[in-house]
C-alpha cells in the first residue's frame, strides 16, 4: 500500500511538473493546474511533498496578499531562498502548485523558506499538510455575502482550522481574532497603539464584535479605530482585548516604534497608512516569531516597497485623477470611502461598483450597499457623486437614503460616460472607484478626464 | 408611527439594518425605538406599530431566541390585535417550533408560532435570487441563508409570497410566512428598499396613509430594472436559483 502511494506520489510530481513547464513555455502562470492535477492523481500529494525548513502562512479577510509580499520582499532581500504563492491561487492547488514548482524531481525542497498566503476557508485544508511554523491573521471583516456569510462563521474555519504546534501571530485589536485558537502552544498578539490625529469612534454601520464573546453582554470599546477594529472589555465577565506582544507605540517621521516584550525598537516606516502600519506590523511580528533579528528586519524593511496595483494616480491641468479599486464588500468600499472623504481639497467621486460578473449575466445582490459607509461620501467636501452601470439606480437610492443632496447626485447607466458629467471647476481631485474586474472602464474614464483637463 | 428594533447589536446583518433606514426616511416623523439585549422591549405595551427583527448570527440566534421566548406571550397578544411584525432573513427561523444545528451540535427551541422546523447546514448554504409575488404585485428579493425549513405535510401555513423563481421557505412552497400582520421572510435586499411598492402598501396599512415612499423614483426605478432581470429566464440558467 505504502509503494503504492510512494509511485502515486512520483507520478503526481512528474506529470504536474511537466504540465507546469508547459503553461510556462506557452507563457501562461501555471499558478494552479499543476497543483490541482498533482492532488488529484495523490490526494496526499501535500502531505508527502518536502518542504522548505521554514514556513510562514497568513490569512485574514484583507491585507493578507500585501502582508505576504512584504514578508517574502523582505526574506530576499535578507537573501534568503523562498518560495511563495504571491502569483497564484491561495487555496491549497495554488499551495501546491507553489512547492512543485520549486522541488526537485525527487520532491525534495530547494528553497529554505516558504512563504504562503492562505484562504480563510482553506486554511485547514492547507495548513494540515503544510506544517507552518508561524501563522498570521491579520483580521476578520464582512466579506463576500454568498461565499463568506458573516465574520463569525469565517472564524469558525479558522479556529478549527489553525494548527496548534505552529506560533499563530494574531492581531490583538481585532477581537474576533484575538479569540482564534485558545489551545494553541504560542499565540503572540500586535496591536498599534491610537495614534496622533485619529479621530475617536469613526460613524461606521458595520461593527461585528458588539458582544461579549465569553458572556453575551454588550462590549465597551475603550478605542474603536474602525469597524470593531480596537480596544475592548466586557463590563460584566471582564473579558478583554489581549495585551500586545508587538506593540506600536508611534509611526511618524519615517519611523515605526515598536514595543516588544519590553523592549523598545525602531523600524523604517513602509507607509503611513493605518492598514499599512498593522500590515508592517503583521510582517514584523511573523518574521521576528520565525526567528529573524530584529536589525536584519529594519536593514530589509528599509528597502521594501509596496506597490498598490489597485491605485493609480495621474496628473492632469493641475489636478489629480485617482483611480482606485474598491472591492465591492463592505468594508472594504467602506475603507476607500473613508480615505476619499479623509483627502485633501474639494473633490468629485466617480463609482461604478457593479459586480462586473453578475452584471454580464445575472443580477447581483446587493445588500452589501446597506452595510457599506456611504454616509462618508456626503461629506461637504465632495462637491458630486457620480454614479455609473446596471446597478445605478440601487446606488442612487443608496446615496439617496444616506442624505447626499439631490443636486450633488448625478446616476448614469453607461459608467463610460460618467467621466463627461462630472463638473470640473473648483475641483482639485477626481475619484474613480471600481470594482476589481472593471479595471479596463476606469482607465477609458480616467483618459476621458485626463482629455476633459488638459 | 411608532417602530421598535429589536437587538440591533445583533441583528444587523447582510444589510437588513437598511430596512429601517427606508422606513425612517419615508416617515420621517416615525419615532424608532431600538431595543438592546436585556432591556424589556416596547411592544408588550401595544403602543408599538411596526416591530423589526432582522439577520443575525447562528449564534446571535442562540441570544435573541431565549430572549424573545421570555415575551412569547405579549408577542402572541400583539400578533392577535393586529401589530405589524417583519423578521427578515434568519430572524424567521425563530418562529417555528425548532432550529437544529447537527454540525455543530446544539438545538433550541423557536417561538412555535409557526409550524416548521429549521436545520441550519453550516455546509450548504442557500444562495439565491427570488421572484414571486404578494396579491398579484411582484416581489423581488436575495437569499443567503444556512437555514433549511422543514414543513410538514399536511400543514396549515400561510405564506407571505407566491415563490415564481427561486427558492421558497422549502423546495416546493411559498416564500415566507404570515400570521395576521406578522411577516416573517428569509427575503434579503435589504426587502423594503428593494420592493419600494410593497413598502408603500405596507405603511399605508399601518398608519393609513397613502404617500409616496422616499426617493420613490429612484427606488421603483431600481426595482423595475430588477424586475425585469429576474423575469429574463436566461438569467437564472439551469438551476432555480
Amino acid at each position: 500500500m505504502r509503494v503504492v502511494a510512494e509511485v502515486l506520489f512520483f507520478i503526481a510530481l512528474w506529470v504536474s511538473k511537466a504540465v507546469g513547464l508547459l503553461l510556462r513555455l506557452l507563457g501562461k502562470n501555471a499558478t494552479q493546474l499543476p497543483g490541482r492535477i498533482a492532488i488529484i492523481i495523490c490526494p496526499t500529494f501535500l502531505t508527502r511533498l518536502r518542504k522548505p525548513a521554514h514556513i510562514i502562512a497568513v490569512t485574514g479577510t484583507n491585507g493578507k496578499t500585501t502582508t505576504a509580499n512584504m514578508i517574502t520582499d523582505a526574506l530576499v532581500l535578507l537573501r534568503h531562498q523562498v518560495t511563495s504563492n504571491a502569483f497564484g491561487s491561495n487555496l491549497n492547488h495554488g499551495v501546491a502548485s507553489a512547492l512543485l514548482r520549486d522541488a526537485t524531481l525527487f520532491g525534495a525542497a530547494r528553497r529554505d523558506y516558504g512563504v504562503f498566503e492562505v484562504d480563510e476557508i482553506s486554511v485547514g485544508k492547507v495548513l494540515g499538510p503544510v506544517h507552518a511554523d508561524v501563522v498570521v491573521v491579520t483580521n476578520l471583516f464582512r466579506d463576500s455575502i454568498y461565499r463568506n456569510a458573516h465574520p463569525g462563521y469565517i472564524a469558525g474555519f479558522l479556529d478549527a482550522g489553525l494548527p496548534d504546534d505552529a506560533t499563530l501571530v494574531l492581531n490583538g485589536d481585532d477581537i474576533l481574532v484575538s479569540g482564534l485558537r485558545p489551545s494553541a502552544s504560542k499565540r503572540v498578539f500586535f496591536s498599534v497603539s491610537p495614534l496622533p490625529g485619529e479621530p475617536p469612534s469613526p460613524p461606521n454601520l458595520v461593527i461585528d464584535a458588539r458582544t461579549c464573546p465569553r458572556c453575551d453582554a454588550e462590549l465597551v470599546f475603550d478605542f474603536r479605530r474602525y469597524h470593531h477594529i480596537g480596544r475592548v472589555h466586557c463590563p460584566v465577565c471582564g473579558y478583554h482585548s489581549p495585551s500586545a506582544d508587538y506593540l506600536v507605540t508611534d509611526a511618524s517621521a519615517g519611523q515605526l516604534t515598536l514595543e516588544t516584550y519590553g523592549i523598545q525598537s525602531r523600524y523604517p516606516l513602509v507607509d503611513a497608512g493605518v492598514t499599512s502600519i498593522y500590515n508592517e506590523v503583521a510582517v514584523i511580528a511573523g518574521l521576528r516569531e520565525l526567528g529573524l533579528k530584529s536589525e536584519d528586519l529594519a536593514r530589509a524593511l528599509a528597502r521594501v516597497h509596496v506597490t498598490d496595483n489597485r491605485l493609480e494616480v495621474i496628473q492632469a491641468g493641475g489636478k489629480r485623477i485617482v483611480l482606485q479599486a474598491a472591492k465591492g464588500t463592505p468594508v472594504a468600499a467602506s475603507r476607500v470611502f473613508a480615505d476619499v472623504s479623509a483627502g485633501p481639497g474639494r473633490k468629485a467621486v466617480i463609482t461604478f461598483l457593479d459586480d462586473a460578473h453578475d452584471a454580464a449575466d445575472s443580477t447581483e445582490n446587493i445588500t452589501w450597499l446597506y452595510d457599506a459607509d456611504f454616509e462618508l461620501l456626503v461629506d461637504p467636501s465632495i462637491a458630486q457623486v457620480v454614479v455609473g452601470g446596471k446597478r445605478h439606480l440601487d446606488f442612487a437610492l443608496r446615496l439617496d437614503l444616506a442624505g447626499l443632496p439631490a443636486e450633488r447626485l448625478v446616476s448614469v447607466l453607461d459608467p463610460k460616460t460618467t467621466a463627461d458629467l462630472i463638473e470640473l471647476s473648483d475641483i482639485d481631485t477626481i475619484y474613480v472607484l471600481y470594482d476589481l474586474f472593471n479595471g479596463s472602464t476606469a482607465h477609458v474614464i480616467g483618459q476621458r478626464l485626463k482629455e476633459r483637463l488638459a | 408611527m411608532k417602530i421598535e428594533v429589536l437587538y440591533p447589536e445583533l441583528a444587523c446583518l447582510y444589510g437588513d439594518p437598511g430596512n429601517c433606514l427606508f422606513l425612517r426616511r419615508s416617515r420621517p416623523d416615525a419615532q424608532i425605538i431600538s431595543t438592546t439585549l436585556g432591556t424589556a422591549p416596547a411592544f408588550p405595551s401595544g403602543a408599538v406599530d411596526l416591530v423589526i427583527l432582522g439577520s443575525m448570527t447562528e449564534h446571535g440566534q442562540q441570544v435573541v431566541a431565549p430572549e424573545l421566548a421570555r415575551h412569547a406571550t405579549a408577542l402572541r397578544e400583539q400578533i392577535e390585535r393586529g401589530t405589524h411584525f417583519l423578521f427578515t432573513g434568519n430572524a424567521t427561523d425563530l418562529l417555528g417550533t425548532s432550529v437544529a444545528n447537527p454540525q455543530l451540535g446544539y438545538e433550541f427551541a423557536g417561538l412555535g408560532l409557526f409550524d416548521f422546523t429549521v436545520e441550519l447546514g453550516m455546509r450548504e448554504r442557500i444562495n439565491s435570487k427570488f421572484l414571486g409575488e404578494i396579491d398579484h404585485e411582484p416581489i423581488v428579493g436575495f437569499k443567503s441563508q444556512f437555514s433549511h425549513v422543514r414543513v410538514p405535510e399536511p400543514h396549515k401555513l400561510e405564506f407571505f409570497a407566491s415563490t415564481i423563481r427561486g427558492v421558497g421557505l422549502c423546495a416546493g412552497v411559498d416564500e415566507g410566512v404570515r400570521m395576521n400582520n406578522l411577516i416573517g421572510t428569509h427575503l434579503l435586499g435589504p426587502l423594503l428598499p428593494l420592493n419600494p411598492l410593497f413598502t408603500r402598501r405596507l405603511l399605508c396599512e399601518i398608519d393609513g396613509v397613502d404617500t409616496p415612499v422616499a426617493f420613490e423614483e429612484t427606488a421603483v426605478g431600481a426595482f423595475e430594472a430588477r424586475l425585469a432581470e429576474l423575469r429574463d429566464p436566461r438569467i437564472w440558467g439551469a438551476t432555480a436559483h
